[in-house]
């Protein structure tokens, strides 16, 4: 009886520890496909950051540059938690880097992921909602698209923030023929973008009381002078100064850009400036 | 945190039913819900769901509404929405769960 005990142990203890090995090798998968290279803009800054609240999760966010020059970004939130919805985010990545090839805008890329996912999301009884936009170099124009996600902030100086003109569309995995209207903005110098995910603003302290979207317009006026990568660390360090430290149930993603007037072109990752 | 999920079912009718909502509809509280749900009788006509007493709504949570509606035109029952605060009206309108109960409502017509 007692080496029957030990040996089920032994074989539990060994199960417990794979599975736990594949966790993390699983987090390593999903957090160099996040977190990897970022395109280097001339006279611009882009940076992005993606935390999930357990070892693994379902946001995401990515960069595409497009031969015309203009920078293709996405960010989404994958409903539900942990490991089933960090294997819908790598499809959803999957869907967006097949769909950007192949797409004029973030309203066309919409609709080309929603009809590659639909199916698979009706099935798994799931959804994402992402928002994706273009953003041209040359005009400063914002382009964008949402389905089922919240609207990106702009921060004009330290005294205004609003939200981009509004744009709605029905999640991806919502309705299999949906097609997405777009809207844009005229960006100006030194303005900067900021995508995100509901993970912020519902970041919750010991209370339960949440972060909400006042205190991270506060933080993005008081910062917005600064580099996107300081502009980053602030919003991390104000969150993890509310909620301190407490273990978090949603995952945190934010994509900033922040643009320049004259001359900008976007570098793709690895190879010259795109004339 | 440990915020819970209480439903409480009452029937209006033979065929009607009302499923009231108190506390946080997420991802870790969602038995309550999909008991409450499992418990809707055959032939019910007209299922509510209050959301009055909701404190708070996750994805995991406007999953489960979406996939309420989509069961609701599977077996033809009607699904209405009541009780939701603006900030809870403004997630479902942003997310699309309108549309999509209007468009299963159309399809189911």
């Amino acid at each position: 009886m007692f080496r029957r005990e030990m040996l089920f142990e032994t074989k539990t203890d060994y199960a417990n520890k794979t599975l736990e090995r594949e966790i993390k090798l699983a987090r390593n998968i999903q957090m160099e496909l996040l977190n990897g290279s970022q395109p280097t803009l001339e006279k611009g800054q882009v940076t992005g950051y993606s935390l999930p609240a357990r070892l693994i999760g379902g946001d995401y966010y990515d960069f595409h540059v497009l031969p015309n020059g203009k920078l293709r970004i996405i960010i989404g939130d994958v409903m539900g938690k942990g490991i089933p919805a960090a294997m819908l985010m790598i499809l959803t990545r999957g869907a967006f880097r097949s769909a950007a090839e192949s797409t004029q805008g973030p309203s066309e890329t919409l609709t080309a992921m929603n009809k590659a996912l639909y199916s698979d999301l009706r099935t798994l009884n799931s959804f994402v909602t992402v928002l994706c936009a273009d953003w041209n170099p040359e005009t400063n124009v914002l382009s964008y698209a949402s389905a089922g996600h919240n609207l990106p902030l702009v921060v004009k100086s330290n005294q205004d923030i609003e939200e981009v003109p509004k744009v709605k569309g029905v999640m991806l995995g919502g309705l299999p023929q949906n097609t997405y209207k777009e809207n844009f903005v005229q960006l100006l110098d030194e303005q900067l973008v900021f995508f995100y995910t509901d993970g912020i603003t519902e970041a919750q302290n010991s209370d339960g009381d949440m972060f909400q979207t006042e205190r991270l317009r506060k933080v993005l006026q008081q910062n917005y002078a600064e580099a996107v990568e300081d502009i980053e660390n602030s919003v991390i360090e104000s969150l993890d100064n509310f909620t301190e430290n407490v273990q978090q149930k949603d995952d945190i993603t934010m994509v900033l850009l922040k643009v320049h007037q004259g001359q900008t072109k976007v570098s793709s990752y690895n190879s010259p400036v795109l004339n | 945190m440990g915020e819970d999920l209480m439903v409480r079912k009452s029937k209006e009718s033979r065929d009607e039913c009302t499923l009231k909502i108190s506390g946080y509809l997420d991802y870790s509280s969602m038995e309550p819900f999909i008991q409450g749900v499992r418990s809707i009788e055959e032939g019910t006509k007209k299922v509510t769901i209050n959301f009055s007493e909701l404190e708070f709504i996750d994805s995991t949570g406007i999953g489960a509404i979406i996939n309420l509606a989509h069961k609701a035109n599977d077996k033809q029952f009607e699904v209405e929405l009541v009780g939701m605060n603006p900030e809870v009206r403004e997630v479902f309108d942003t997310i699309g769960v309108f549309e999509i109960m209007a468009s299963l409502q159309k399809e189911g017509m």
